[in-house]
């Protein structure tokens, strides 16, 4: 018996899981796309005459984040919970098994119902604003605008899930709150770190990520700038598009390993 | 099947355990007794892996129970006296719960259930503490996993009910089996455990076969001053007072349980020198 990963252990596991969380879930999805459908209903009915579908695809991404990372923050919840926590750690299943599990219902089943309520209520939404007469409705062209950094978004749900779902086992209690403070805290550090490299640097050099432009002896027309070159450049963007997301999910692995209760 | 060796374990502001040693053997059923906060349910989370030892080793079946692998967790089941249960019907629950175990027996949890007249309809939540309880111990007992930790397991249930739970234990007990019984209710368990394990500040102080004990120790009712005064523990009652004394004869006298916790709690040297010093005579 593989003590790490076994399909059809792990299989069992997605289907326990399903059996005794399914109604919550039900619940919980029920409620994400009732608020779904309050927004675009109110979008539809009082945003005209001039609908840009632009802003629904904002809308979805920010909701995409936002109620993902929420519904994350209480993937680990359950081990605050002395008796649940010994429930679940005693699943004859590996950790690796059971951290997928919940991924499986945390991020990816969340994305794609959250992404099937949205395209029905979108395909509604904009069935109604063509069928008025005086209504114009303008499509999101897909590679310009905010269509071009669609997929960034997408990259962010996965990182932001993972990272509040590590966070769900770091903390037992409110962890939303405590992780959005932590995450505050890197990125505060983060700043201070490159405030810090800036001042580091020679008098008219000016660090502008991930480019150092010099002013030296020159006007801002005529600037030096010292840059990645493009394969570089392409591989550290892809790199922190990817990293982020395992990172946080081995992280949380580790700490599953090590989880005393 | 379960070896401890120099067991270290202590919680932020409590230190619990010191260099505990202990060995469990399949084909009996433990009673470990103690007072509360002594590390009794401590002990049973370190040997089901929730807990990890900050020194020392824990071998189940020559496998490492913080490392929570599969195979270890299929071979031991924990009833910890807080438990969960979803909030699903018990067909459902054995539906996504019976296929991580590999030996266990649907028929025999339809017996215990039978047994423990256990309603077929309504969700597990719906029901009762004491009813919930006697599901998850009917589980426990139907997944037939070679160890099996009860914590407090006779806590909630009825008087008929701790009957049948006693009864059910024995039923479901065979020689590759090992189930530890933690309670502080050493009546319960009375004629059920063959081997007492008594723990007092992180240690073990008393760990001895019901055999053994029921030839060395005898309890009686006493109105004799001088058997009283010499007695290892003496509790006054209306019918004269009880006590318990060294067995003379070494045959099988009648044992109280309780008393013989009293007494080893409070005369614990003298007791396990009983012990000591009857095992070396035996000696050849």
């Amino acid at each position: 018996m593989n003590q790490t990963f076994n399909l059809q252990r792990l299989l069992k596991l997605i289907r326990k899981h399903g059996i005794e969380n399914g109604r919550a879930h039900l619940m919980s999805m029920l409620a994400m796309f009732g608020c779904q459908a309050i927004f675009i209903a109110f979008w539809a009915t009082a945003m005209g005459p001039d609908y840009q579908e632009t802003f629904l695809y904002i809308f979805y991404a920010c909701g995409l984040i936002i109620a993902g990372s929420v519904f994350s923050s209480m993937a680990f919840s359950f081990l605050g919970d002395k008796p649940k926590g010994i429930y679940w750690l005693g699943v004859p299943a590996s950790h690796l098994e059971k951290l997928i599990t919940i991924i499986f219902y945390y991020t990816i089943l969340f994305f794609l119902l959250y992404t099937a309520g949205f395209l029905l209520l979108r395909m509604i939404a904009v069935s109604y604003i063509k069928g008025h007469s005086g209504y114009t409705f303008t499509p999101m062209a897909g590679g310009q605008g905010f269509g071009k950094i669609l997929p960034d978004f997408l990259f962010g749900y996965l990182s932001f899930q993972a990272f509040y779902m590590m966070g769900s086992v770091y903390f037992a209690k409110l962890s939303f709150v405590k992780t959005t403070l932590a995450g505050v805290a890197v990125i505060i550090g983060f700043i201070i770190f490159n405030k810090l490299l800036m001042d580091s640097l020679d008098e008219g050099f000016v660090w502008n990520f991930p480019n150092i432009l010099d002013f030296n002896g020159r006007n801002a027309s005529n600037v030096k700038v010292y840059s990645l070159s493009s394969t570089a450049n392409d591989i550290v963007s892809w790199t922190n598009r990817l990293i982020w997301a395992p990172l946080f999910l081995v992280t949380t692995w580790f700490r599953l390993r090590e989880k005393q209760i | 099947m379960v070896d401890i060796q120099d067991l270290h374990f202590r919680y932020r502001k409590k230190t619990v355990f010191t260099g505990l040693t202990l060995q469990l053997s399949s084909g009996h059923i433990y009673g470990l007794l103690g007072k509360n906060g002594t590390g009794k349910s401590t002990l049973l989370r370190l040997i089901a892996g929730l807990l990890q030892p900050d020194k020392g080793k824990i071998s189940v079946s020559g496998l490492t129970p913080f490392q929570r692998d599969p195979e270890f967790l299929a071979r031991v089941f924990m009833v910890p006296e807080e438990f969960y249960l979803p909030d699903i019907t018990v067909s459902r629950y054995l539906e996504s719960n019976l296929h991580f175990y590999p030996a266990f027996d649907q028929s025999k949890m339809s017996g215990y259930l039978k047994e423990f007249d256990i309603p077929a309809t309504g969700t597990l939540q719906q029901m009762s503490y004491g009813q919930k309880k006697k599901v998850l111990i009917s589980f426990a007992l139907a997944a037939d996993t070679p160890l099996l930790l009860l914590d407090e397991p006779t806590n909630g249930l009825d008087i008929m009910s701790k009957s049948q739970f006693r009864k059910v234990i024995a039923s479901a007990m065979s020689e590759n089996k090992t189930v530890v019984i933690s309670t502080h209710q050493v009546k319960d368990i009375e004629n059920l455990v063959d081997r007492i394990l008594i723990i007092e500040d992180g240690r073990i102080l008393f760990d001895q076969g019901l055999d053994m004990i029921n030839k060395k120790l005898t309890c009686s009712l006493s109105y004799e001053p001088n058997a009283i005064a010499g007695a290892f523990y003496a509790e006054a009652s209306i019918h004269g007072t009880s006590i318990i004394t060294a067995n003379p004869g070494e045959d099988e006298g009648s044992l109280d349980l309780e008393m013989l916790y009293k007494a080893i709690v409070t005369n614990g040297d003298k007791v396990s020198a009983l012990f000591k010093t009857n095992t070396i005579n035996s000696l050849p």
